[in-house]
């Protein structure tokens, strides 16, 4: 039976590139890569928003970016759904929307909440197993709107991994520290370049096989 | 996949934490001798060469390496890919499933493995076998007694050489 994967995430699972300022290549994109290691069985769908938070309102923004706003409505979009990839907190570490790593945790428990809770439209008897995946941490960089914008962020965000995994464990979701394979560009000191963004889905595989049983 | 053995002893493309099947509670552990009294000489046989030793397993596709450890009183621990540094206990129990040549099934806690439901994992031995690309008696590593490796398992190992190499062993 066909299994689907809802990947729910920012800039970093849109594509963003630093070096053109445009889009990663379909194929480059860490849930493209994903999606070819997993087969035909499986479809994974990249659901990602640049500038997107956990639950933090951006009033800057052009659209809602508010990841608990939209996540229903997402879920009933791609249901049913067998498992949720939740890859937040980058933009939680802007000063001006949250700026902390506590705030991203606490925003990554909301979302977690939201997808046990939800109102599914076909009742399983199963909700999606969740597997969380705390961003890589910031970088230095010489980019001054960037460096500007997430003021504090490369301290804060360095927190996060160790923070998610104890909310992992805490709420029975997967974790997945994607630092632990890929690094954040100096270039804006927040997104991946096309081998970073590569080298995340390839090494996700493994446990996103686990979590499906495929 | 069902969680029941006589539906999982075909060939399938993956097993172990690469072919799974879930289910709603952790069963109860059966004891070896339990085992061996529904088991026939042959499946016997080959359950005894997996148990008391560390095997390294890799998926059909070659993919996802795991090395695991079965103590014969149908518990054990397992060090996956897929989980990075962890190694997690798991249960395991024997059949001679349908077509008599037997079938594996290991079970692992949700809560060890971060997933909500307990996970039911199950092949028939020919597909085990095939899978295990090197083996050593005992617990060289001692998977047994530690929760976290000082390092996670590659995405790609090949035979336990490279493990030796990787903690430092050699």
């Amino acid at each position: 039976m066909m299994k689907t994967v809802l990947c729910y995430g920012d800039s970093l699972t849109w594509g963003y590139s630093a070096e053109t300022l445009g889009r990663h290549a379909f194929e480059d994109r860490w849930t493209s890569v994903l999606q070819a290691a997993l087969g035909d069985g499986v479809t994974v769908i990249a659901e990602g928003l640049n500038g997107r938070t956990t639950v933090y309102d951006d009033h800057t923004a052009d659209c809602d970016r508010n990841g608990a706003r939209i996540l229903p409505t997402t879920l009933h979009s791609h249901d049913p759904i067998d498992l949720v990839i939740i890859m937040l907190g980058a933009n939680d570490m802007k000063p001006v929307l949250c700026g902390t790593a506590f705030g991203a945790v606490q925003g990554m428990e909301r979302l977690v909440e939201i997808v046990r809770k939800h109102a599914w439209s076909f009742d399983t008897g199963e909700t999606p197993e969740i597997l969380i995946v705390s961003p890589p941490a910031l970088c230095e960089t010489a980019n001054a709107a960037f460096a500007s914008m997430f003021s504090g962020g490369v301290e804060q965000s360095s927190m996060l991994a160790s923070l998610y995994a104890d909310l992992a464990d805490e709420k029975g979701c997967g974790f997945f520290d994607a630092g632990s394979v890929a690094k954040t560009t100096p270039l804006d000191g927040v997104h991946l370049d096309a081998e970073n963004t590569r080298a995340l889905g390839r090494a996700l595989e493994p446990m996103v096989r686990m979590m499906l049983g495929v | 996949m069902s969680s029941k053995v006589k539906n999982t002893t075909e060939k399938t493309p993956l097993r172990r934490l690469c072919a799974a099947a879930v289910v709603a509670v952790f069963p109860l552990l059966f004891t070896a001798s339990v085992q061996a009294q529904d088991l026939n000489e042959q499946v016997t046989r080959r359950i005894e060469k997996m148990t008391e030793r560390t095997l390294l397993f890799r998926n059909d596709s070659d993919r996802i390496p795991q090395l695991e450890y079965l103590r014969p009183d149908g518990t054990g621990v397992v060090w996956s890919a897929a989980l990075g540094d962890k190694v997690v206990p798991v249960a395991w129990t024997a059949s001679n499933g349908d077509d008599g040549k037997g079938a594996l099934c290991l079970v692992f806690k949700g809560a060890d493995i971060g997933m909500a439901r307990d996970l039911r994992l199950c092949d028939g031995l020919d597909v085990v076998e095939s899978g295990i690309r090197d083996a050593r008696d005992g617990d060289p590593y001692d998977l047994t007694s530690v929760t976290r490796m000082k390092v996670a398992l590659p995405q790609i190992v090949n035979d336990l050489a490279e493990i030796d190499q990787l903690l430092g062993r050699d």
